[in-house]
């Protein structure tokens, strides 16, 4: 079936969703061979997560929407082919990787994935669980798997289903930087298998040493398409997001303040906070930094008042809300315009974080990023002057990164708010007029 | 209070790994639910020795991590209809029976964690194993794709209510919003998973049954019905 050389042949594709009548892509053409790696580069709205769909050939039935134009995987047509076909053709980590995986463990979501092809081996199960570090994690609970550890995980899925192409959707925008390294290691020994990748990433540099082609989108159309020497001269190499504001000096008077906070989760005998000790300024923006686990959400989470601590006192002079990793969640009203009433400045809110031509647009249908600068907004609305915000660069690409941190740099800025960040992210080290790290519950 | 629940409903029926009862093989399971059933058909008393003989089997097979929550979970339905029956008894008969509102405050608590115990110890696995004998091919991924998503969309439950509560908002925006959460979920799972749900499995997930653990629900079963029977 696959003796073909040409790994993945797009020809002229256009694409257009549901209601849209303007195409989302427009004649895309280009051509890897087996064992190739394409980086797809382009800023938010390109089409570069479009691309990946229509190479899935899930456009016109999952996703509203049609195609136009010619699509082939090792000579086979993604519409005309069947599912259990197709899974041995692609594997998709996608920007959210939680939702591609099925079973609740880890074991289970692997031996799926086999029995979707062929026959339980439990040999080959095991010597994958091995290769991709995660014989450790058989008899883990799927939802407790960090993002690197998930993305691990369909990794491992796709070659237990033997699949010849890798789609890699913002695979580095969950991650810190180290786990960044590890993911290309892993994507590393995939292509010496020759397993065809298509990586979407704004992280040019880190793919650098693996990357055959590239194929850079800009507002539906191909810009680039090629080798990636000579690339730099035509179209910028690195994302450059120009420069970010400052904050301002913060104040001297405290406005929060934490003594000797401990908190274990009840039925738990292990404490996730030890002995931490905490002032906050006005107008001050505070970045808890630290790893997976160490503690910075359950922190964040007694700072505002969703948790109670175990032992120690929060003292708080001013109002606190938590805005959390998933922003959704924070809303109580359905558009962006609903959200931000209750102010009577409510117009000039929202031109301060970017929203005023989205203002009446359901919360449902707007971007992550959208979601966390309207939850700003908000928050400033409702007079909360501390905001406590969970991961809040989280799963973003840069571009959409620059917006949110500017909308916080201005509600600082200009509404003298106070910002409490919990993050893995390194680029608050940047903006942070104070910065705290927690390491096993502890301050380091 | 309700993000506290949700959390127990959480902790007692999604956190275990298949060990212990949830190894046993379903038919014992079902035949230790209808023992129970008949346990509390027949009095006080017995729901008292089944109650106790519930926590026995939750400590020993594998949830002793979950005993409070599973009993917690329980005794709102037992609390509910013991409250209504206080209210009701008061009203109609202008006083109130105290054996019968612990009557069923005592049946109703034990059917439940009966209940209770029974969804905990399905293994999702198991389930569809058997949809995959049952000639379901392409539907037997339901359930563990379920078992995946119940989890996410309560701890989403959790997080939306903690917040409105934060920000003084009714209850009721809190589900509405976890609710376009689950759905936002949902269509990711459908998107992303769209061949796997497409193709039909090969084989049945492979699932061994633990045999004490089968032994140990049927001895049980059959222990309780021959005290139903002496009497």
């Amino acid at each position: 079936m696959l003796n073909n050389d040409i790994a993945v042949e797009v020809k002229n594709l256009t694409v257009w969703y549901q209601n849209q009548n303007e195409p989302v892509l427009r004649n895309i053409s280009f051509r890897l061979a087996r064992g190739e790696v394409l980086l797809v580069y382009g800023k938010s709205g390109s089409g570069k997560t479009t691309l990946l769909r229509a190479i899935t050939g899930t456009i016109g039935k999952i996703i509203g929407g049609r195609i136009n134009g010619k699509i082939r995987l090792y000579g086979l047509d993604p519409y005309n082919t069947s599912p259990r076909t197709l899974l041995k053709l692609i594997g998709y980590v996608p920007q959210e990787p939680w939702y591609s995986i099925i079973a609740p463990t880890t074991w289970g979501e692997l031996i799926l994935n086999q029995l979707l092809i062929e026959e339980y081996d439990e040999d080959f199960i095991n010597k994958v669980l091995e290769h991709y570090s995660l014989h450790n994690l058989r008899n883990r609970l799927t939802y407790t798997l960090s993002a690197g550890e998930t993305q691990r995980l369909i990794i491992a899925s796709s070659i237990v289903r033997k699949a010849k192409i890798l789609l890699l959707d913002e695979p580095t925008s969950f991650l810190d930087e180290e786990h960044r390294r590890r993911l290309v290691s892993y994507v590393r020994r995939i292509i010496n298998n020759d397993v065809t990748v298509i990586v979407v990433d704004h992280n040019i540099e880190l793919w650098a040493n693996i990357v055959d082609k590239i194929l850079v989108l800009d507002r539906g159309l191909m810009k680039y398409f090629g080798k990636p020497d000579g690339l730099e001269k035509e179209y910028p190499f690195n994302v450059h997001l120009g420069s970010i504001g400052r904050i301002l000096r913060p104040g001297k008077e405290f406005i929060l303040n934490a003594r000797n906070i401990w908190y274990r989760y009840p039925g738990s005998n292990e404490y996730v906070l030890k002995g931490i000790d905490l002032q906050v300024r006005k107008g001050e923006f505070l970045w808890i930094k630290g790893p997976n686990g160490s503690g910075k959400t359950t922190l964040l989470k007694i700072l505002s008042g969703i948790l109670k601590p175990s032992r120690g006192i929060v003292y708080k002079h001013s109002k606190v809300i938590y805005i959390p990793e998933n922003p959704l969640l924070y809303f109580s009203e359905p558009t962006i315009a609903d959200e931000v009433r209750f102010s009577r400045k409510a117009k000039q809110l929202l031109e301060l974080v970017g929203l005023s031509e989205i203002a009446q647009r359901k919360l449902r249908f707007t971007s992550s990023g959208e979601r966390r600068r309207a939850a700003i907004a908000s928050a400033i609305a409702r007079g909360y002057s501390i905001i406590c915000l969970d991961e809040p660069t989280a799963g973003l690409d840069p571009f959409s990164k620059k917006s949110v941190i500017e909308a916080l740099i201005h509600v600082v800025n200009e509404e003298k708010a106070t910002i409490i960040v919990a993050s893995h992210d390194d680029i608050f080290k940047e903006i942070a007029t104070s910065i705290i790290e927690l390491k096993g519950g502890e301050l380091r | 209070m309700i993000g506290w629940l949700i959390g127990k409903v959480y902790e007692a029926l999604f956190i275990s790994l298949d060990v212990g009862v949830r190894r046993a093989h379903i038919l014992s399971k079902i035949l230790l639910l209808a023992a129970s059933f008949l346990m509390v058909a027949h009095g006080l008393w017995f729901s008292l020795v089944l109650l106790t003989v519930l926590c026995v089997i939750i400590v020993v097979g594998g949830f002793k991590y979950a005993l409070k929550s599973m009993i917690i979970v329980s005794s709102i339905p037992a609390i509910w209809l013991a409250l209504t029956g206080f209210i009701a008894s008061y009203i109609i008969k202008g006083y109130v029976d105290v054996v019968i509102i612990l009557e069923v405050f005592g049946r109703t608590i034990a059917i439940s964690l009966s209940i209770a115990l029974f969804i905990a110890s399905l293994s999702p696995y198991e389930l569809s194993k058997i949809l995959w004998h049952l000639g379901f091919r392409n539907t037997c991924i339901i359930p563990i794709a379920l078992w995946r998503l119940t989890p996410i969309a309560l701890k989403d439950m959790v997080e939306a209510y903690n917040v409105q509560k934060l920000k003084g908002e009714r209850v009721w925006k809190a589900l509405a919003i976890a609710t376009a959460s689950m759905l936002e979920h949902r269509d990711f799972m459908l998107e992303y998973n769209f061949h796997k749900l497409s193709a039909s499995l090969v084989k049945p997930i492979p699932y061994k049954y633990d045999f004490s653990a089968t032994l140990l629900l049927v001895f049980v079963s059959v222990a309780l019905i021959m005290i139903l029977l002496i009497q």
